[in-house]
């Protein structure tokens, strides 16, 4: 029976999440059903419809958030179940919801930077595909941060992506059919990552092609009172107030069981299912049990011959076969290392073009190809918050998908730590640029690769942290930006000045600092040599953004605000759902400087980053062979030279569908071919 | 004529006519000709005799096992002797009883073998339901063709009523049998996984059966077969020409292709595959598109051909079959035999591997209609020349059937060859979709639009079907469920909309989605649904077949993946153009939609009607996937079973009794297949 290596992570159920996820659908749905009509009630429910949904996103996750706090240390989740979708074999696609300290942050993040996006588009006239869109975003992008396995994921990005292209069509037409291909081409990609990934887990991927695991699958249990924290086993004296659960009286434990979603379980051979999962902390009596888990139609039952509950401990039951869930892979990947050089630890990261090295291949090409999507349909966006808001977020989701992988594999990943410090070249590119508006995006880019390169050396906590700081910090700026181009806004000289010092070192922005360093210190391995370059690359790109922005810009008092009364002229108030946006998203600047001096107040082991440490544990391992890490960043940098000569990137020239490329030619020879084989067909030619 | 059905008549009963038993050693009585029919819950008896001079030890056992579960688990047979274990003494008696105990599957059609002296006798047993649905299959399959003659009876004015009618009433009866299917029965359950079972002998020295049953890969494409057909007729109020003889085709069609899937035996599903294409054709024709009609008829015709000989290759090798009734076919036919038959002995044929011929075959009838790249362009010409409902039929069951029979004949019946194309198959499906897609992105005409994206699902299911995977072939379940749906739905709409701005080319339409958002909504929904996208009806079963073809086709999942993404591109554009951006002025001005104000129409009232609910399934298949994957679970699992079958540390084989074993292997002539070994459930090392 495999044993677990590290901790197990304590759950609480939280039906919350749900409803984050749930919100904004049901908003799209309400943008559409009154799209049509017209008067005071269409703008009243409009205005609700933008404001509501991710108005629960946040309040939801920073409730999350605190509860996630109240808890012992430890890798800790809030779980807000699963729906099953098939399991077939052991291929189980459900998509379940969990909130933990590595998708906490950005979410709350995203959810104020597309409140503020709402709000703008709601200043800017109210048009419902628009905010219908941007719920569409809302849902997609905290479906891809809160699912709790690859099924989510994939789903999530790929409804990210369709929104992110429809809200853009229609503020810009023409760039619906430039967005929608590197869209798709993203969520083709990490739809083959977690696949990739999910086979890794369930055989070696050899030369000789896929083998199999061949051995009989089997479930292990976890047994002890060292898997529940102190305050909520059993021999405790002290009554914590903070348990999430009843705790069990007398000779009673608890089970838990958080795989396979809809499998009834039934113990001791009773007719009736003891429960179904998922499940946490369910009484049983202490002792000896034995119990049957039926899967369902597709796939076998499975039998667990006998586990043992102790009293007043919690037993989670975790099933060791190949999976879909991160939660469930992580411990796969850690159980299964035990069994030396053939466990799935090993072999994810076994010197073959396959299980891992092919996920994170592909898990950063959907990267980029979101990423660029995401950066085209700012850059196109004429409304400045929205533009902010949704540049932002491209970065954050970016850093968060190669967070979560990496947090999921362990160990340190060369390859993806040197694509990272490539992405990281857009520093460059923001030196090279002396347009402030362009300089800021690409340094977030950069600081994004930074993010890549910090997570997949080992520390995925503080990667996505890192990028999540630079992006809010340089979705202020650029908010402040646009607000002293337009004159429009009194703070953009205080905006500019926080989020550019937020974008380098100096404070508010320490937690770019420290998390940067401690990123930079936690490593130490081979990838952190791609950490130091990415991080010099970055701060290379901060730099431009300080040059590039123009003294008065930050300094120069604004002319007074166009929507002032004027002589004879009445322009309306901001309403106040407006303007309580605004301050939400103003106040990120000061989310950030405190998350970041919570992580500074010891290099060595601040809050933040043991949080940081702790969301993930690390699993130090192998790296990518040198052959496909040169292949990989030969290739990233031929594309970071192709989108250095197009400077697509953010201003989004990624390129029409222009009929003399390539792609156009050979699509146009593909018909050729069918308009052959048309006419060897019987029948005259119909057009 | 009255002679000639005569004549006719007294062949067949000649040919249905069982074999006379030879002189045995032992008699059995109380066993009618048909065998014994028992219903669930009850217990039927037949007596064997000793009508030799000596002692005779004589045993009766169902013909099945743990190893080969060919009757449900809860069929029981038990001998009664005065001396149980003893010779029955000359002259002397046993009863035998078999029960039928409540269980998952209500109906089976079985064998118990008597054995004695070194000869076998078989007693056909068949177990069924208590009162109704007994013939709710054969129902489901003569409907349409009811509805077909009620068409033409009717006349031109009332056709529509009929045929509508007839489908409706046949759609009825298919969610009947979705709501008697048990999802979770599959082969280790008996009946080999198939429900709903009816069986009878059609022609005795052909050996074929009217042997129907369904399973998780045949329901859910019949609902969805049934709901186009039902929408295509619904919408054929705008057929002017012949209408009652384009309703009567449409209706064999769809009969025919209802017949295709829930056939057992191949000469059925042969049968209904070839009546389902031609009709398609003959439906195209009549309704006023000749040249469009003659392609699809060639299409038609060399895919059914390709099929016939195929079966007919199949059934030469398959050595001899037990029919229903206890006698012995020399071939055999029913999928149900030829799943225990290897057809890999034997000379090759033309330099090949026979079971390669075989599947070659089977190949070129699913991708000529399925259809895959460069083999589409018949799909683009219906919807150019042909009404807009006259063009969803073919579009309908075209890559229903091609999807369905590839998976269905090449998994059960040609497991062998299936693993040996697959690394072609996957190559040839990667680049096809592919090809497919860069098409689509630079296609001009709304027609080739969807030609292409349909090429691209065909290249898709062509790469589930290469993966051996029960992930994958279940996807191809869910691809063409989806497809079935999406394709005749964005036919319609498309080619209706273009109808009514006089022009396919995508550069001058516009603004569909601005003058009737119901209509531009519903294309929209097709659209995305065949592009795959989230949300929508094409989208898990995409995933789930280029996910599945992961393990083995690494470069060819890419490829497919690629494949996709480029299609998703397309439509995006196409969308954009066609639904969401405002009329362009030339198409506002053009007297193509003066009549409309400058925008288009909205919807009809019939529109509405049927294309709603078509556009709502693919929704809800895309929040609810599970609709399909529940039904289609247990049957890839045992397609992928055949096809992939489990390493040696994967499985546990079931302890067979070794006497019946041997006893199935002698009665089913040169089976060389290991007889089908099971995952035993929970293993435990």
């Amino acid at each position: 029976m495999p044993v677990l290596a590290g901790p197990l992570p304590l759950v609480v159920l939280s039906r919350l999440l749900a409803l984050a996820v749930l919100a904004p659908l049901v908003a799209v749905a309400l943008s559409f059903l009154f799209a049509r009509a017209t008067g005071e009630r269409r703008a009243r429910v409009l205005a609700w419809c933008a404001y509501v949904p991710a108005g629960i996103l946040l309040v939801t996750t920073l409730l999350g958030l605190v509860e996630l706090g109240s808890l012992p240390p430890g890798y800790k989740q809030l779980f807000g179940g699963a729906v099953l979708l098939t399991r077939i074999g052991s291929y189980d696609a459900s998509i379940g919801l969990a909130l933990d300290g590595l998708s906490g942050p950005p979410l709350a993040l995203v959810a104020a930077l597309l409140l503020a996006a709402q709000a703008a588009t709601v200043r800017a006239g109210s048009r419902a595909g628009v905010i219908a869109a941007t719920n569409g975003l809302v849902t997609g992008a905290s479906l891809a941060l809160v699912a709790d396995g690859t099924t989510g994921l994939t789903l999530g990005l790929a409804i990210t992506s369709i929104s992110i292209v429809a809200l853009v069509g229609q503020v810009d037409a023409t760039s619906w059919a430039r967005l929608s291909l590197p869209g798709a081409l993203a969520v083709a990609a990490i739809a083959l990552s977690a696949g990739a990934l999910f086979w890794g887990s369930a055989g070696s991927f050899t030369r000789e092609g896929f083998v199999p695991d061949a051995r009989v699958r089997f479930s292990s249990v976890d047994a002890g009172s060292k898997v529940l924290p102190r305050g909520l086993r059993g021999d405790d004296d002290d009554d914590d107030d903070r348990q999430p659960n009843k705790r069990p009286k007398g000779q009673q434990g608890t089970i838990s069981l958080l795989s396979a979603p809809g499998a009834r379980l039934f113990v001791d051979n009773q007719a009736a299912p003891f429960a179904t999962a998922p499940f946490v902390r369910k009484p049983i009596s202490a002792g000896g049990h034995s119990a049957r888990l039926v899967l369902g139609d597709g796939a076998d039952d499975v039998d667990l011959v006998g586990f043992k509950v102790l009293a007043g401990a919690d037993t989670t039951l975790s099933l060791f076969v190949p999976a879909t869930s991160f939660r469930d892979l992580a411990l796969l990947v850690r159980a299964r290392d035990l069994e030396g050089p053939l466990g799935v630890g090993s072999r994810l990261r076994a010197p073959v073009p396959g299980g891992s090295v092919l996920s994170w291949v592909l898990a950063l090409a959907a990267v980029a190809g979101l990423f660029l999507t995401m950066a085209g349909a700012a850059a196109r966006d004429p409304e400045p918050g929205r533009r902010a808001a949704i540049l932002a977020s491209a970065a954050v989701v970016s850093a968060y998908v190669v967070g979560r992988l990496a947090g999921t594999l362990g160990g340190e990943a060369v390859a993806p730590a040197v694509i990272g410090a490539v992405l990281s070249l857009a520093g460059l590119v923001a030196w090279r640029t002396a347009d402030p508006e362009d300089a800021v995006p690409w340094t977030v880019a950069a600081h994004a690769g930074a993010g890549i390169a910090i997570a997949s050396a080992g520390s995925p906590a503080v990667g996505v942290f890192h990028t999540m700081t630079a992006a809010a910090a340089g979705a202020v700026v650029l908010w402040g930006l646009a607000a002293a181009r337009d004159r429009s806004d009194s703070r953009a000289p205080m905006l500019i000045r926080a989020g550019a010092m937020a974008l380098g070192v100096v404070p508010p922005g320490a937690g770019v600092t420290w998390t940067a360093l401690e990123g930079l210190r936690t490593t130490g391995g081979e990838a952190s040599v791609a950490v130091a370059v990415a991080l010099l690359l970055s701060f290379v790109g901060a730099a431009a953004c300080w040059r590039a922005i123009p003294p008065d810009a930050s300094a120069a008092p604004p002319e007074p605000p166009k929507n002032r009364k004027k002589k004879g002229v009445v322009v309306e108030e901001p309403p106040s759902p407006q303007a309580l946006a605004r301050v939400v998203a103003t106040g990120l600047a000061p989310i950030a400087a405190v998350l970041g001096l919570l992580g500074s107040t010891s290099i060595i082991e601040g809050p933040m980053v043991r949080l940081a440490r702790s969301a993930i544990p690390g699993d130090p391992g192998g790296s990518a062979p040198a052959g496909t890490v040169a292949v990989l960043a030969v290739g990233l940098a031929v594309l970071a030279a192709l989108a250095w000569s197009r400077r697509s990137l953010p201003h989004g020239t990624m390129g029409p569908f222009d009929p003399t490329t390539l792609l156009a030619r050979a699509g146009e020879a593909a018909n050729a071919l069918e308009a052959a084989v048309s006419r060897l067909l019987p029948g005259g030619r119909v057009r | 004529m009255r002679h000639f059905v005569a004549v006719v008549a007294a062949l067949l009963a000649l040919l249905t006519l069982p074999r006379a038993a030879s002189a045995d050693p032992f008699a059995l009585r109380d066993v009618p000709a048909t065998g014994l029919d028992l219903v669930v819950g009850a217990t039927v008896g037949f007596t064997i005799a000793n009508t030799s001079d000596k002692p005779l030890v004589v045993k009766a056992r169902a013909l099945t096992s743990d190893a080969d579960p060919r009757l449900p688990g809860s069929v029981t047979v038990t001998t009664e002797a005065r001396n149980p274990g003893a010779p029955l003494d000359p002259g002397g008696t046993a009863r035998v009883t078999v029960r039928f105990s409540p269980g998952k599957s209500d109906r089976f059609h079985g064998f118990v073998a008597v054995e004695g002296e070194g000869v076998t006798r078989l007693v056909a047993i068949h177990g069924r339901p208590p009162t109704q649905y007994a013939h709710l299959l054969s129902l489901l399959v003569l409907l349409p063709f009811l509805g077909a003659a009620a068409a033409l009876a009717l006349g031109d004015r009332s056709a529509r009523l009929g045929a509508t009618t007839a489908l409706s009433g046949t759609l009825a009866i298919a969610l009947v049998a979705a709501g008697r299917f048990v999802p979770g029965l599959g082969r280790a359950d008996g009946n080999d996984g198939f429900q709903l079972v009816e069986r009878a002998v059609l022609v005795r020295p052909l050996g074929v059966e009217w042997y129907l049953g369904v399973d998780g890969a045949s329901l859910p494409l019949v609902v969805s077969v049934l709901a186009a057909g039902l929408a295509a007729c619904a919408l054929s109020g705008a057929v002017t020409q012949a209408p009652a003889r384009f309703l009567a085709a449409a209706q064999i069609a769809v009969g025919g292709a209802v017949l295709a899937l829930v056939g057992v035996d191949l000469a059925l599903v042969a049968g209904g595959f070839a009546l389902a294409l031609v009709c398609s054709a003959l439906a195209v024709t009549v309704a006023g598109a000749p040249s469009s009609g003659r392609r699809v008829m060639f299409v038609a015709v060399a895919a059914s051909v390709a099929l016939a000989l195929a079966v007919v290759l199949i059934s030469s090798r398959g050595g001899s079959s037990m029919l229903v009734d206890g006698s012995s076919s020399p071939r055999a036919l029913a999928l149900t035999s030829l799943m225990r038959v290897s057809l890999v002995k034997g000379a090759p044929m033309l330099g090949l591997p026979f079971p390669a011929l075989a599947l070659l075959l089977v190949l070129v009838a699913s991708v000529l209609v399925l259809p895959v790249t460069p083999l589409s362009s018949w799909l683009a010409d219906v919807l150019d020349e042909a009404p807009p409902s006259v063009a969803m039929i073919p579009l309908a069951l075209g890559p229903a059937l091609g999807a369905y029979v590839l998976v269905r004949i090449g998994s059960f019946a040609l497991p062998e060859a299936m693993a040996w194309a697959a690394t072609g198959l996957a190559a040839f499906g990667a680049m096809s979709a592919l090809v497919a897609g860069l098409g689509a992105l630079a296609a001009t005409r709304a027609s080739q639009l969807v030609a292409r994206l349909a090429a691209v699902h065909g290249g898709v299911v062509l790469l589930g079907a290469a993966s051996l995977t029960a992930t994958g072939l279940l996807g191809v379940l869910a691809s063409a469920v989806a497809f079935t749906l999406a394709l005749p739905l964005a036919g319609y709409l498309v080619a209706s909309a273009c109808a009514r701005a006089r022009t396919f080319e995508l550069a001058e339409l516009g603004g569909i989605g601005r003058g009737a958002p119901l209509g531009g909504g519903a294309l929209a929904i097709a659209l995305a649904a065949l592009a795959g996208a989230p949300g929508f009806g094409g989208f898990w079963g995409a995933v789930l077949s280029v996910q599945g073809v992961i393990p083995s086709q690494r470069l060819a999942a890419v490829g497919a993946a690629l494949a996709l993404a480029l299609a998703a591109g397309a439509c995006g554009r196409s969308l954009l153009r066609a639904v969401v951006s405002p009329v362009p002025d030339r198409l506002a001005k053009s007297v193509a939609l003066e009549a409309f104000g400058g925008r288009f129409p909205e919807l009809t009232r019939a529109e509405r009607v049927a294309v709603v609910p078509l556009a709502l399934l693919l929704l809800a298949l895309g929040f609810a996937p599970r609709l399909v994957f529940s039904v289609g679970e247990r049957t890839a699992l045992d397609m992928a079973a055949f096809v992939n079958p489990p390493g040696p540390g994967q499985i546990v084989r079931a302890d067979a009794p070794a006497a019946t074993l041997a006893l199935l292997e002698r009665l089913s002539g040169n089976r060389t297949r290991p007889a089908f070994v099971g995952w035993r459930k929970g293993c435990v090392s």
